[in-house]
């Protein structure tokens, strides 16, 4: 199993820089998502792996610089975010192509196609023409296609994009066991947030060309590095707070309006930092509005709004000082309406300090 | 109901121009086709009753089927030939800066827009006895004498290849630009080479332009009137040139109808043909 290095990677368009010296190691046999909104990289990534484009650094497979490598001789196995199936060759043929530029014999080639086609659950559709499949059976002939050349690394940009709902979900998990199976190192790139959270071993959060966090899912989740990762990953309640001092382990701060709160966050803060306070909807529990616990961060707040959906009600409060706060509550809920008076709460350790 | 009759009207209004055309066309045709089984009475006049005496002369006597012979020959090569240079062009304009592409372009269109007769012309200029292809062979000493260009088969078939050379860019340029850069970018990844790039995804790709403009340029270079007449000088005459010289110098109707009708079912054979190979050869590339 083979593992991959950026060093310092940079690409850039004409004026315009797209990878901004990026630093990224990723385990043999890990299964790394490239997280980010649109437009931030995330496939000229791909495309420095593949050595599509021209970059300047260096990405080393297994310790070992490849930069001078030209693509048809990295190896690497790439699905395309629209599949990219060879129109014209029949299922068999497409997942054959690899084999054949390697100079197999016919025979070999044909066992290594008819192990791909059980694998990918294909079997049958051998003879079809891409045109004749639905998307996912299109989708597992791009992945049996890329896998059948047994490369270092799998990239996927993006491919679960164009399914329909139900058939990503269920391609989440088949994907997800045959990179367990085959134990292949891959880089998928997704803008979906749940999609990564769901698959990754570690997610590497981008934007603007630069890696904001790499980790796995948990901690991204519930250490966002800064605000964006914060605001990007799961939804946040993010307000600006100033650092005041230190309270047994946690950070004592204040909002702009006076109010003292205390949350967690970096050891280096100190007195007088500006940062972000990003509390999860999940940890904010809504009380009534004589509520009182001097363990807790209390605030009084009114109910703007509420989405009930089922299981799960999406409350909106207003914080004294007009502060914006997302909250949620579990089952049948009390039936609260915009309004209503209420105290939220949470713990210290579920409010977090984040950098701008 | 009113908005029914509306879009019913304009829909008419829309097809029938073409509808008049491709009738005219085919009246046309038909005259043609009862004129070659009438009798000629000589001087142009047509006689009365039912004769396959024009179908008989003119299939009976090699000299005249040398004529039809001879036009599918030069036009099966220098459909050839055009398809090379057309290729190479078109494969080209895919690759090169946006410059390139519209300078090649305006080339091509003008070349396009340009009357028969004067594209013809420019060609005999370039091939006459003191023309630049005469001029260059004797600077660079290939020969002393200037060589006889015009007035040969070489003539007529240099200036079909070039007079046909857009109708083979174009649609090929098109079909080759249809092709999704991923497909090239996936093969490369997969580890083929540039070459066999080309030859693995590229052209199987561009087979439907290059069947369209096939079909397109072996009808123009078969069916050449102006070439032979101008650049072969009557010492190369093509099948247009007998049917012509039949109809309006000897006033010979029916033969020329005979003629003309052959020619046609021939040229309809050949294009079944050549589309069943195509079709073929393209089978999966449409989606
Ligand atoms: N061939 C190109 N020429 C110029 N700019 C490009 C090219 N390809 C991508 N870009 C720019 O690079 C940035 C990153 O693109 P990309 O890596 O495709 O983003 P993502 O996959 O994350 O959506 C975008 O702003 C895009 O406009
Ligand atoms: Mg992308």
């Amino acid at each position: 199993m083979h593992g991959i290095e950026f060093r310092d990677v940079a690409v850039r368009y004409g004026s315009n820089t797209v990878l901004h010296g990026l630093s990224l190691a990723i385990a043999p046999s890990e299964f790394l998502a490239l997280l980010g909104p649109s437009g931030c990289g995330k496939t000229t990534m791909l495309r420095v792996l593949a050595g599509f484009v021209p970059y300047a650094g260096s990405v080393l497979l297994d310790g070992r610089p490849i930069d001078a490598v030209p693509t048809h001789r990295r190896g690497i196995g790439i699905v395309f975010q629209d599949y990219a199936l060879f129109p014209h060759r029949t299922v068999a043929e497409n997942i054959a192509f690899g084999l054949r530029m390697r100079g197999g014999a016919a025979a070999a080639i044909g066992r290594r196609v008819e192990e791909m086609l059980e694998l990918l659950r294909l079997g049958g559709l051998g003879a079809r023409y891409p045109g004749q499949l639905s998307g996912g059976q299109q989708q597992r002939v791009a992945l049996a296609r890329a896998i059948a050349i047994d490369p270092p690394v799998l990239l996927l940009d993006e491919p679960l994009s164009s399914l329909d709902k139900k058939l990503r979900e269920e391609m989440q998990i088949e994907l997800r066991q045959l990179q367990k199976r085959v134990g292949i190192t891959t880089v998928f790139v997704t803008h979906d947030q749940e999609e990564a959270l769901a698959m990754a071993d570690r997610i590497a959060v981008m934007n603007g060309g630069r890696i904001q966090q790499i980790g796995t899912p948990r901690e991204i989740y519930a250490r966002p590095a800064n605000r964006f990762v914060a605001d990007f990953i799961g939804r946040s309640s993010l307000h600006p707070v100033r650092v005041a001092g230190d309270a047994d382990g946690t950070w004592r701060c204040t909002r702009e309006d006076g109010t003292a709160l205390r949350a967690v966050g970096p050891a280096s803060a100190s007195p007088g930092a500006a940062f972000f306070l990003s509390v999860r909807p999940e940890s904010i529990a809504l009380a009534a509005p004589d509520h009182v616990d001097p363990a807790l961060n209390v605030l009084d707040a009114v109910v703007e709004d509420v989405v009930f959906q089922g299981g799960v009600s999406h409350v909106r409060v207003r914080a004294a000082g007009g502060a914006l706060f997302a909250c949620e509550e579990r089952g049948p809920g009390a039936g609260r309406g915009p309004g209503e008076r209420v105290r939220i709460a949470w713990t210290p350790e579920d409010g977090i300090l984040v950098p701008e | 109901m009113r908005a029914g009759q509306q879009s019913r009207l304009r829909l008419a209004t829309l097809i029938a121009p073409g509808t008049l055309l491709v009738a005219a066309f085919f009246g046309c045709l038909g005259v043609l086709f009862v004129q070659s089984f009438l009798p000629s009475a000589g001087m142009g006049r047509l006689g009365d009753g039912f004769t396959l005496a024009s179908y008989a002369a003119f299939l009976g006597d090699p000299f005249y089927v040398g004529y039809l012979l001879r036009s599918i020959a030069i036009a099966v090569y220098t459909t050839a030939i055009v398809l090379v240079l057309g290729y190479v062009v078109a494969y080209h304009m895919t690759l090169c800066g946006r410059r390139m592409r519209l300078a090649i372009s305006i080339v091509l269109l003008v070349q396009f827009f340009t009357s028969f007769v004067i594209r013809t012309y420019a060609v005999m200029l370039v091939l006459g006895r003191f023309g630049i292809a005469n001029r260059t062979l004797q600077a660079i000493g290939l020969t002393d004498e200037p060589l006889r260009l015009l007035f040969n088969e070489f003539a007529v078939a240099t200036g079909i290849v070039l007079t046909a050379v857009p109708y083979m860019v174009f649609p090929i340029y098109g079909s080759l630009m249809a092709i999704e850069p991923n497909l090239r970018a996936a093969a490369e990844s997969l580890g083929a080479t540039r070459r066999r790039i080309f030859w693995e995804v590229v052209f199987p790709l561009s087979l439907p332009g290059v069947a369209a403009a096939v079909v397109i340029v072996f009808l123009f270079a078969l069916t050449s009137y102006i070439a032979p007449g101008l650049l072969g000088g009557g010492y190369f005459d093509m099948i247009a040139n007998l049917i012509y010289d039949k109809a309006v110098n000897a006033q010979d109707y029916p033969f020329a109808a005979a003629a003309a009708v052959v020619s046609v079912a021939t040229t309809l054979v050949l294009v079944y043909l050549m589309q069943k190979g195509f079709r073929l050869a393209i089978r999966g590339t449409e989606r």
